[in-house]
């Protein structure tokens, strides 16, 4: 049954090896690392992470109480908040390893990335506060202590630069890319600081620190919206964003032997795990396990999915008449 | 290609499953009881802010905004159940209806984060001397006692079923429960005067809201991690396909949550004999509705008893 019309042209047909470059676009296979060691890479990076911040959060607190700085403590304040993120998404690192059981039948991985949506979360909670504060400040100016700032400020750097190097060598899953956003954040925020120090140092306009602070929110904003919607496309079961929907679908039903596609779901199980569950009309029983296989090596090939269950149905005298109420989609379908 | 069949599932969140008859009934419609709910709340919050600037009393507004947040948690909850009625889309396959689990955890961690709250307090005022509740304060906690306690009662139906509805179920009967102690305890210490039953009866009601709340959490954490739905046994499904006629054994059965009430199943059969026909699977799928309320269930039938493991090295269950 070869009679369907192609969008691609013979040569791609499953085989291929240019079909390599389709599967580049996974979340996985880019990084070029196998999901147990791009998961084990970003729990070492998590937990040195948190070793790091949370000793330099120690250190401020012992020199603010010393030095007698608000500045300091406050600040050693947020990063005990950037230590409990990172140990929120260590955590959900090691849970999310477990193995699947009979009550979790898709095994922990979604662990991850609901503690990157509640990372995310965490992350607008801060930016909102950050931004009523900065209004405040601008309406009634502080006296701030320049030069104070600025040391703060470059240790804060230094520690929040080794942290996101760390992350951004680990940085494979949803999860650990959440927290890598929080110390980019941090560090944005140290970078800042030392400019709107320099600036009220050289020339006295205190108002440089909240003007500045409202432009690393907006920076952070966005990068946090990006994860927040990436998050809630995998717990909502979504069709993950580097894989099309439709074009799965006729992959599908040009495989020879299929008649039609339908009930097609493609869903992301955790961040690097994608899983596809449809049903194909098939012509004859007896070609059912040549199809399979041949379905099977397709879709790992071309589109890195790895946890398929398809249905085959043959077409019986009982489907002549009524309305289709899901969606079929036959080779000669456009998106 | 004209293609519809009898089977038991389909895309469109509206397309019926074939209800009639079967032992689980379809979730209801709560719209209206939301709807009353959040027109009370509202309207309360309204009330109580106007006062609270009348008066100029700090603990009657404090206590308008904490009523807000239950407005928050209620449209929050109706808003999920709206969405979930939504159809599908090539980018949501299975629709918005997974929103239903995301409210009902985000509701669990709502009412928990304003339980630390009231414990925090709690524990302050055992050292610092507490304020006594007054007569307005007192009136007010007894009208949201009748606000909340109805509000809480119109979603009590629904409270078994769908974890959605329990959790705003449970947000309006803990607000009830915050204001009886409020009442009860301005009360007790205008007798007794003693202070300290102030916060020991708050860290009660506390207690009392996070051991409600925590299988709340529990479950909805379970659904939104795609886990087996609580009132689902794996290994009973599991048993039940393995003895089907010409099953030799499956694998990678998963069961997990569409939302709070729909339910989804995919699994592997070895069929050495090879494959059965549309009609087994209909008759699977319809047994699987029946009688364990699952409603989108997908089978791939394979001959070879050796073949690809499941990518999640998923434990077998063909015993």
């Amino acid at each position: 049954m070869q009679g369907h019309f192609h969008l691609h042209d013979a040569g791609h047909h499953d085989h291929s090896h240019d079909d390599d470059h389709s599967a580049n676009h996974s979340l996985v296979f880019r990084k070029g690392l196998p999901p147990e060691e791009a998961r084990s890479a970003s729990r070492k990076a998590l937990r040195l992470a948190l070793v790091l911040t949370l000793c330099f959060a120690g250190v401020e607190a012992v020199a603010g109480v010393m030095t007698g700085s608000l500045a300091l403590l406050s600040d050693a304040g947020h990063m005990v908040t950037d230590s409990a993120s990172l140990l929120l998404a260590l955590l959900s690192a090691v849970f999310g390893n477990r193995p699947a059981d009979a009550r979790h039948s898709y095994g922990h991985g979604r662990t991850e990335v609901i503690a990157a949506l509640v990372n995310s979360l965490i992350m607008l909670a801060l930016i909102l506060y950050i931004a009523v504060e900065a209004v405040a400040r601008l309406l009634h100016p502080e006296p701030v202590n320049g030069a104070g700032v600025m040391v703060v400020a470059v240790l804060g750097l230094l520690v929040n630069v080794l942290a996101a190097w760390i992350l951004s060598r680990g940085a494979h899953t949803l999860n650990s890319r959440a927290a890598l956003l929080h110390v980019m954040g941090d560090l944005l925020g140290s970078v800042a600081a030392i400019l709107a120090g320099a600036i009220i140092y050289a020339t006295g306009w205190t108002a440089a620190d909240p003007i500045l602070s409202m432009g690393v929110c907006l920076l952070i904003l966005r990068s946090t919206w990006h994860l927040l919607r990436q998050s809630l496309l995998v717990l909502m079961e979504g069709v993950p964003e580097h894989l099309d929907y439709y074009a799965i679908g006729r992959a599908l039903a040009e495989v020879e032997g299929v008649v039609s596609v339908h009930d097609l779901h493609v869903w992301a199980m955790s961040s690097d795990h994608v899983a596809l569950s449809a049903h194909l009309q098939v012509g004859t029983p007896e070609a059912w396990p040549r199809i399979l296989a041949a379905c099977q090596a397709l879709l790992s090939r071309r589109f890195a999915i790895d946890h398929v269950t398809l249905q085959a149905e043959w077409p019986l005298a009982r489907t002549a008449d009524a309305a289709a109420t899901v969606p079929v989609i036959s080779p000669d379908q456009s998106a | 290609m004209g293609h519809a069949h009898t089977h038991p599932h389909g895309h469109t969140p509206d397309h019926d499953h074939g209800h009639g008859g079967h032992h689980h009934p379809a979730p209801t419609d709560f719209g209206r009881a939301f709807v009353l709910a959040i027109l009370l709340n509202t309207g309360f919050v309204a009330t109580e802010f106007a006062f609270g600037l009348a008066a100029n009393s700090t603990a009657l507004i404090a206590d308008a905004g904490h009523n807000l947040s239950d407005v928050l948690g209620l449209l929050l909850a109706w808003g999920a159940a709206w969405l979930a009625r939504r159809t599908s889309t090539s980018r949501y396959t299975y629709g918005l209806r997974s929103s239903s689990i995301l409210a009902a955890l985000a509701n669990a961690i709502f009412l928990l984060v304003a339980c630390g709250g009231i414990a925090w307090e709690a524990v302050m005022r055992f050292t610092a001397p507490p304020a006594v509740a007054a007569g307005t304060v007192m009136a007010v906690a007894a009208v949201g006692i009748i606000i909340n306690g109805f509000s809480a009662w119109l979603f009590f139906k629904g409270s078994k079923g769908d974890l959605n509805i329990r959790g705003a179920y449970l947000h309006m009967a803990a607000d009830a429960a915050v204001s009886l102690g409020v009442v009860v305890t301005g009360a007790l210490i205008s007798f007794t005067h003693w202070f300290w039953l102030d916060p020991a009866i708050s860290l009660a009601i506390v207690a009392v809201i996070v051991a409600g709340t925590w299988g709340l959490l529990r479950e909805s954490l379970q659904l939104a991690l795609s886990g087996v739905p609580p009132q689902l046994d794996h290994t009973a499904v599991a048993r039940y396909l393995a003895e089907q006629p010409g099953v030799h054994s499956i694998h990678d059965l998963h069961i997990w949550g569409m939302s709070t009430t729909e339910n989804a199943l995919t699994a592997h059969l070895v069929m050495p004999e090879g494959h059965p026909g549309d009609a087994f699977l209909d008759r699977l799928t319809h047994t699987l509705e029946e009688e364990f309320g699952i409603h989108h269930a997908t089978f791939q039938v394979e001959m070879s008893v050796l073949h690809q493991q499941c990518a999640l090295h998923v434990a077998r269950t063909g015993h």
